[in-house]
């Protein structure tokens, strides 16, 4: 039986009709499911961000109405010495912390990727400084630490090694919060080089061995591309984390001696909490945002040369 | 219907949670209102929160707290106690910033002027008036010192002096004269106390002369003793510890590490307090204040003899006050029960306790005379104290920017009490920065 084209026609737009019904009623329950994360998200995240942004162009001690002062923070903050000189040791301790963390990690991944009794008490005790409290960690590290009897000069002393005062040292504090940092999250790059470890195909080493290559030639030749996934990964977190150092800073030298583990953020938490200038605070804030997104961006552009995904 | 019906049910239970949710957002606090509330009924309980840096046990809270309790039934007293006292002003700022402002924060000659310029804390006027708070016979300094621009933001409920603390065993064996009882005597100069800390000092073993750094009260002292101003200008805007003659003192007292070698290195004091050096017998003679005295009774028992002698002066004569001081900040809940709780601390049955435990001298000087000597318990010639406050106390110059103004200079001296620079490369750079902050406010009134 033919139909006619009119007919045809009103048949389509029905079922036009009842398609668009559908994909309106799954799409009003999706959002209906996600909405208690959206709202959630818009109050907890978004509106401090936004709040922040606000705050960075007043003159606010974080209790009394604010002032808005229009650029003057972000004019300010370029003659800062203080803020300078904290730039420069967050690139310091980025530019240290970063190789050493991760150079740490994948040695130790390596040394537990095996298949012998007890590896995971290893892998568990190599993890615990990434649970463990900063607070503590800080804490038991300065003791170590101490110039005055610390357990590192006295253990050096018995050897017939002078330690300097490390944490009183303006040219060995920096390091040595440095070294705590590194044995504190190499254990985190531990477990994720181990993951990319395992994933790397066998096969690729049974067709090295086969061509003679040796096992130095197949880690830079083949573990290292293999792992540049995760290599990437972990240096964008690493980034990050460095340039929000605080915690250990904060426990083992309070920025000192003499301003020579002041970092950005605890400079950016004094002023907010200390020095009554939230304002300026939040100033910092945001340019440490740009400046961490600008980094994660030139570093997304350059992943294509060198990231190699299977 | 049923997948609608839940996603609602989760929608509203999201917004009733974030209704409950309180100071979740960084939005500022509206500024509270400047009267302070009437005074609750008498069977209204009310609970006020009291931080504070001191270790509630210093000072006999045990025994004053239930006279507090026999006055007022109907208030509670919760110690939000915080060791640290920069710390606690970090927790007292954030918990104002969150509109939970505690109903009393420690705030001590350095911060008051800070704090109120910025109407951070509730002016007490209105208050003495209301409770009748009779302000007669306080010590002279009481009412000028805690003033800005014409209000009272204060209330001190103890002042500490600073001597030394000496071991008289160790400078009996050492065959070391021990120094003189009376401020002010000749005899007793920096170089004698440098000329004994030498003899008592063993640097190989660990063991020191004398420890001053350990008390930042040092900046003031030092540089008053020597023809100073002290830290600041008298009208308190600009810095004055960058001044020639202070920079003389302080880099005496980074010699004694360095050159002379009769002082423990500075870092010491973040692995074993000062205190706890002067017990082991590692430090024969210490700056402190008579705050220290209640904790040294209490671990030192019988081990050793040890006294309060003065510190010994240059050029003048000076101790260094510090006026424990109490505020009520603008925001606080209950204003009224506070300055009640304030007020019970500074009468003269809480006075006689906290004098009794030495750990401050009372605000009125003659109760100083009644109470503060403990004859029958150490450390010796606690007169000594009395002396020095009675004669030649003096507060700190109130400044609008302490806390910044000290983070600028005393970082950056690390470096000269590590020996890795003289004292004038560090303090003339940072003068004119610190001159600055404390131009700030211009149009108040400090000192």
């Amino acid at each position: 039986m033919n139909s006619s084209p009119a007919t045809a026609g009103a048949a389509k737009t029905q079922a036009r009709a009842a398609m668009s019904a559908l994909a309106w009623s799954r799409t009003r329950d999706g959002w209906l499911m996600v909405i208690v994360v959206v709202l959630g998200t818009i109050l907890f995240d978004l509106s401090p961000i936004v709040m922040s942004f606000i705050t960075s162009f007043t003159d606010w001690n974080a209790v009394t109405l604010p002032k808005f002062n229009g650029l003057d923070n972000y004019r300010a903050l370029v003659q800062d010495k203080t803020f300078l000189l904290t730039v420069k040791n967050t690139i310091y301790y980025t530019a240290a912390h970063v190789p050493l963390a991760m150079a740490a990690g994948l040695g130790l991944a390596l040394l537990v990727n095996r298949k012998i009794r007890g590896i995971n008490i290893f892998r568990a005790a190599f993890f615990i400084p990434v649970i463990a409290s900063t607070v503590a960690v800080g804490i038991i590290w300065k003791w170590v630490l101490g110039g005055y009897g610390g357990l590192l000069n006295s253990t050096l002393a018995m050897v017939g090694i002078k330690g300097p005062d490390w944490l009183a040292s303006t040219t060995w504090a920096m390091p040595a919060v440095i070294l705590v940092s590194v044995w504190q999250s190499m254990g985190y790059n531990m477990i994720i080089y181990l993951a990319g470890l395992q994933n790397v195909p066998q096969e690729l080493y049974e067709a090295a061995s086969i061509d003679g290559a040796g096992k130095r030639q197949q880690f830079w030749k083949i573990t290292l591309p293999m792992l540049s996934p995760v290599t990437f990964f972990l240096s964008i977190m690493s980034f990050i984390s460095s340039f929000q150092a605080f915690g250990l800073i904060f426990m083992m030298t309070s920025g000192g001696p003499a301003n020579s583990t002041n970092v950005y953020i605890y400079y950016v938490y004094e002023s907010a909490f200390s020095f009554f200038k939230a304002g300026y605070a939040s100033a910092m804030a945001w340019i440490l945002f740009v400046v961490i997104a600008g980094i994660t961006l030139i570093q997304w552009k350059l992943s294509k040369r060198w990231v190699h995904y299977q | 219907m049923k997948r609608l019906f839940a996603g609602l049910l989760a929608g509203l239970l999201v917004i009733s949670l974030s209704a409950c949710g309180g100071n979740q957002t960084t939005a500022p606090a509206p500024a509270s209102g400047t009267q302070p509330s009437t005074a609750p009924a008498p069977a209204e309980k009310i609970t006020i929160r009291w931080l504070n840096s001191d270790d509630p046990k210093v000072y006999g809270w045990e025994k004053i707290y239930p006279l507090f309790k026999q006055k007022h039934p109907n208030i509670d007293v919760e110690i939000i106690h915080v060791p640290n006292f920069r710390a606690m002003h970090d927790k007292g700022k954030a918990m104002m910033a969150a509109n939970d402002a505690p109903d009393i924060i420690r705030i001590d000659d350095d911060f008051v002027a800070g704090y109120a310029v910025r109407d951070l804390l509730l002016p007490l006027d209105d208050l003495f008036t209301k409770h009748k708070f009779d302000t007669k016979g306080y010590h002279q300094d009481f009412r000028g010192w805690a003033r800005v621009n014409g209000k009272q933001y204060a209330l001190p409920i103890g002042m500490h002096a600073r001597a030394l603390f000496v071991n008289e065993d160790m400078f009996k064996a050492a065959g070391v004269p021990l120094p003189p009882t009376k401020w002010a005597d000749p005899s007793w100069k920096w170089n004698d106390m440098l000329n004994s800390a030498k003899k008592l000092s063993k640097p190989d073993q660990g063991i020191y002369g004398v420890s001053i750094l350990n008390d930042n009260g040092f900046e003031e002292t030092w540089s008053r003793s020597n023809g100073g101003m002290g830290t600041y200008a008298k009208d308190g805007r600009s810095l004055a510890l960058a001044d020639d003659v202070s920079i003389e003192a302080y880099q005496w007292l980074a010699d004694l590490i360095h050159v002379h070698k009769v002082h423990p290195p500075y870092s010491s004091y973040t692995q074993m307090p000062i205190v706890d050096q002067f017990v082991a017998g590692r430090v024969a003679m210490f700056m402190g204040t008579n705050g220290n005295i209640n904790n040294l009774r209490k671990k030192i028992g019988n081990k050793f003899t040890w006294s309060i002698r003065p510190l010994p002066m240059q050029k003048t004569v000076m101790v260094e006050g510090s006026i424990n001081t109490h505020a009520i900040p603008k925001n606080a809940k209950n204003p009224d029960a506070a300055f009640l709780f304030l007020k019970f601390l500074t009468s003269e049955e809480s006075q006689k306790i906290i004098a009794s435990t030495n750990w401050a001298f009372p605000v009125h000087p003659e109760w100083a005379e009644k109470y503060y000597v403990q004859p029958n318990q150490a450390p010796k010639n606690q007169e000594v104290f009395v002396e020095g406050w009675k004669k030649y106390f003096m507060p700190v110059a109130k400044t609008v920017n302490d806390e910044q103004v000290t983070n600028l200079y005393r970082r950056p001296m690390q470096a000269a009490w590590a020996g890795e620079k003289k004292v004038a490369e560090i303090l003339k750079p940072i003068k004119a920065e610190a001159d600055k902050l404390l131009k700030e406010f211009p149009d108040a009134k400090l000192n």
